[in-house]
């Protein structure tokens, strides 16, 4: 497949490598000589200099012979300017990335009409895996699937976790894989699917997947000690800041916003009800004793400097912060802060974005479910037809092939727990987990 | 620098020199040539063949080729492919001192054309047709033959076809590097065959056709007889091949957008325009010159029109044919074919020497200089054609024209030892390192390299790899960073 990127920056470069690595033919343009210089160095790619939205610059990259265009430029409007003109000389697919969610919340336009055929806020992605993580505390990341009946959590296992020593095929208490599916096991970077040998042990991160009042549940019997945050204190209104701010209010936990900007904290105060709005630096002693202690209180660095971010969670780390997350860009920092164990949470404001835009590129024949960044292989979405080798049948009569699992199943909007007994009519949508090595031959298994 | 990943190309590189040898002996026995012709490209390419086959088992779990690895991959393999070149020589006793065989091979693979073989006639075909053979995997560039045939992983193949793609600035036409490659090979292979057809209806015969062919879409000047293009005595032949070294004289990407419909390529590109422009000017004052002479050429504008045009296109494009000895033209032509030598074509082309677009670039940084000191405040960006020059790339053309000057001095001066006059050892110099082949004096149009001593020989072989890979290359081994892992 023949790739035009538009925008050879951070997102640009990695997604470069990303398709590279997938063998397909890359042309990246950029305004920035020493960006593309830097890129042809190290990649089978061709370079072409100028603005990505520039009719004659697309010309010279051969646009009408690329499959996809993918434009992750800085500017929201080149890129979707670059999409719109890639799709009059014929590109059949395109990708914009935007920052501002004025276009990706747009009820008005049709973007899709337009010829951008999917529009990645890169915010909204960060804004979702921070949201998912603070209203589940504990957990390593957290992912919707089916319409957000179902939930997917990664959870650490702890020297003093209930599920420590027990097979599945012994669990404790058997009620809960009425309930509960388990999806995967992470030990030592290898990835497994679970079967009834299968026992934890402690530093795995084991994957499961229920109804969120199931899960729920379960997660306060399973780790008690992770107590739902009372408060939430967000540094920074910026797009991100604002976003998560959003989407947490639809939660019971109390939000805090501090911005140091006046007509942006004005703003802010505008578009958020609930949320408190504070003017003020975020690293100022006076500020953080101004909102008053709490106990249960998590919080999230998301102004424009990574060192502010950074010193920001360990300032609150001091005041009583129970979990502490830090927008990073530099991956010189991202590397180091890991290493320290400095924060709980880092966000890589590519990795999501990217992650989503790897999805739509690859996912052309099966319907990616969910996008978990930190679980290799795939969580894929099947609509069963009546045809399908395994409708009518039992889950304990298929022949399952090795290293994939069934996550959940949905029939006439009721959410199914596909335990063995469970048999799968036409018209059920499935979701199947596959490890990465088995995910080339499911693609055509479901195909088919 | 990584020995296995560098070795495992090289191994390849080797085999398809055995390979190509093996068919040059397979030829020499078919034709019925003695055995000692045959025989000795046979056994040169088995030798070539196993070590390229031991070099290949020992290094054969692939590993990425790093920038610096294939830098290492081009100065190795063309010392190594110039020495495997130089066996048949050797064995069939055709050149007795293995040094003079090793400039005969490097000669080959540079596209200089320079021989120290004094005649050719007594040459078995077999061997002429290995000389042509070099000029061909030179010409294009053996190694971006390889990247072509093997998929490389990373941006070695890059790097290979960057060291060896002569010019300031290296174009893709697709964004794979293997498929840019298969192209400028295909576009390369099929001006060859079409001129080894229109050299057949010309009444050479099928090896001489395919020899010259080789010779001239490589712009390299072996011929098969000793008194070159002019044996042939034909208006005809000689018209064909200074259009075909023209076309060897240009980018090839060019002429893949030409082949592909776009007629108006050759013509938008400013490189050609000023490369045409050059050859027809000293075509022209070369006529009018040779008109003029005293007991000249002879009456008319007929011969010298065409001894000019022919000369002017051979030496411009660095082939190095000749139907004239220019060397017996008025001395007022000389200077004007020695910068035509150090001229040479278009970047992206089979040519040597410093490249038209690079002088483009420094006539117009230098106005630009004495522009600036009259108006200080002037802002002024160099362009080429609709293309603005970036000052480091400015920089690096500058740099390499300085530097290509001191090695040919530094070159020049080491030669006075060996040869009789200044002007063989300056036009040797400058021929050899521009990849021309025949300069002046001793090495002019009538004679050859045969009479210079070894030790003249092997700086000349230095001066043309260093030529052909256009210097930072080859002079990269000789830094300590290189040797660094």
């Amino acid at each position: 497949m023949r790739i035009l990127i538009i925008g050879g920056g951070q997102a640009g470069a990695h997604l470069a490598e990303k398709f590279c690595e997938d063998d397909h033919d890359v042309v990246v343009i950029d305004t920035q000589p020493d960006a593309l210089a830097a890129l042809d160095a190290r990649l089978d790619l061709m370079t072409v200099v100028g603005d990505g939205a520039d009719p004659a610059i697309l010309e010279k990259a051969d646009v009408e012979r690329a499959d996809l265009v993918v434009a992750v430029a800085d500017r929201d409007d080149t890129n979707i300017l670059a999409c719109i003109f890639a799709r009059i000389r014929g590109v059949e697919r395109t990708v914009a990335r935007v920052s501002s969610s004025s276009y990706s919340t747009s009820r008005h336009i049709d973007f899709k009409k337009l010829g951008v055929d999917l529009l990645v806020n890169q915010y909204d992605e960060y804004a979702r895996d921070l949201y998912n993580v603070l209203r589940l505390p504990g957990s390593i990341e957290v992912a919707d699937l089916l319409d957000e009946r179902v939930m997917v959590v990664g959870m650490p296992i702890h020297m003093d976790s209930p599920l420590l020593g027990h097979s599945l095929k012994r669990f404790v208490r058997q009620e809960w894989l009425q309930k509960i599916r388990f999806v995967a096991v992470v030990r030592g970077g290898a990835v497994m699917t679970p079967h009834g040998d299968t026992s934890f042990l402690v530093g795995d991160a084991v994957y499961f997947a229920g109804e969120p009042d199931a899960v729920g549940d379960f997660m306060a019997w399973a780790w008690p000690e992770h107590k739902r945050f009372e408060r939430v204190v967000i540094a920074g209104g910026g797009e991100l800041g604002l976003q998560l701010a959003r989407m947490l209010e639809h939660t019971r936990m109390q939000i805090v916003l501090i911005e140091q900007d006046d007509k942006r904290a004005e703003l802010c105060s505008e578009v958020l009800n609930r949320t408190l709005v504070i003017k003020g630096d975020a690293l100022d002693r006076q500020t953080l004793a101004g909102i008053g202690e709490a106990e249960d209180m998590a919080y999230v660095a998301a102004t424009g400097s990574d060192e502010h971010n950074i010193i920001g969670c360990l300032v609150a780390e001091k005041f009583g912060a129970r979990f502490t997350a830090a927008q990073v860009g530099k991956a010189e920092y991202i590397g180091i802060v890991n290493q320290l164990r400095l924060l709980d949470r880092i966000v890589d404001p590519h990795l999501a974005m990217i992650n989503s835009i790897l999805h739509f590129v690859r996912g052309k024949d099966v319907q990616a479910a969910a996008i978990l960044a930190q679980l290799p292989g795939e969580l894929i979405e099947v609509k069963l037809s009546a045809k399908h080798k395994w409708a009518g049948k039992a889950i304990k009569d298929m022949k399952v092939p090795e290293g994939v699992i069934i996550v959940t199943a949905l029939r006439g909007g009721k959410v199914l727990t596909p335990t063995g007994d469970l048999v799968l009519v036409a018209d059920d949508h499935i979701v199947v987990y596959c490890l990465p090595e088995t995910l080339d031959k499911m693609s055509s298994f479901f195909t088919a | 620098m990584n020995w296995k990943p560098v070795f495992h190309v090289i191994a390849w590189l080797l085999g398809v020199v055995a390979l190509l040898m093996a068919v040059c002996g397979l030829v020499s026995w078919l034709l019925g040539e003695a055995a000692t012709a045959w025989r000795s490209l046979l056994v040169a390419g088995g030798g070539t063949g196993v070590v390229a086959v031991a070099l290949w088992v020992a290094t054969r779990n692939r590993h990425e080729l790093s920038r610096r690895d294939g830098l290492g991959v081009v100065a190795f393999g063309w010392l190594l492919a110039g020495v495997a070149g130089a066996v048949p020589f050797v064995l069939s006793g055709v050149i007795a001192s293995p040094v003079a065989a090793l400039f005969e091979s490097v000669s080959g693979l540079t596209t200089t054309g320079a021989t120290v073989i004094p005649v050719l006639e007594d040459v078995p075909r077999g061997l002429l047709l290995w000389r042509a053979i070099t000029h061909l995997l030179g010409g294009m560039g053996v190694l971006v033959l390889v990247v072509a045939i093997l998929p490389f992983a990373g941006a070695g193949g890059m790097q290979l076809y960057r060291a060896e793609m002569p010019g300031p600035s290296k174009d893709r036409i697709e964004p794979r590097m293997a498929a840019t490659a298969k192209i400028l090979w295909g576009v390369y292979m099929i001006l060859t065959v079409l001129l080894i057809g229109l050299l057949r209806l010309g009444g050479m015969n099928w090896f001489d056709s395919v020899c010259h062919s080789f010779s001239t879409i490589s712009t390299g000047g072996f011929s098969t007889r000793t008194a070159s293009i002019a044996a042939f005595h034909s208006g005809y032949i000689e018209a064909v091949l200074t259009i075909f070294m023209l076309l060897g004289g240009m980018n090839f990407a060019l002429h893949f957008r030409v082949l592909r419909g776009d007629w108006l390529a050759w013509w938008r590109d400013s490189e050609v325009r000023f490369f045409i422009g050059v050859f027809l000017l000293c075509a022209l004052i070369g006529t009018w010159v040779l008109h003029g002479a005293p007991g000249g050429v002879g009456a008319g504008w007929g011969t010298p029109f065409r001894d000019a045009a022919f000369t002017c296109a051979s030496i411009m494009t660095t082939t190095g044919f000749c139907t004239a000895d220019y060397g017996a033209w008025p001395l007022v032509l000389h200077p004007m074919l020695i910068l035509l030598m150090l001229m040479g074509g278009c970047a992206g082309s089979t040519t040597g020497a410093l490249k038209v677009s690079r002088i483009q670039v420094m006539g117009k940084a230098l106005a630009r200089e004495i522009r600036l000191f009259m108006q200080p405040q002037a802002v002024i960006r160099v362009k080429l054609g609709k293309k603005f020059i970036e000052d480091d790339l400015l920089r690096s053309i500058l740099g390499f024209i300085l530097l290509y000057v001191l090695v040919m001095l530094v070159g020049m001066f080491a030669l006075i030892p060996f040869v009789p006059d200044m002007a063989t050892a300056g036009s040797a110099a400058i021929a050899c390192m521009g990849n021309v082949g025949p300069g002046f004096g001793g090495v002019g149009p009538t004679g050859n390299y045969a009479a210079i001593p070894g030790g003249g020989q092997v700086i000349l072989t230095g001066l043309m790899l260093a030529g052909r890979l256009e210097l930072y290359t080859l002079l990269a081994i000789f830094m300590p960073a290189f040797w660094r892992k």
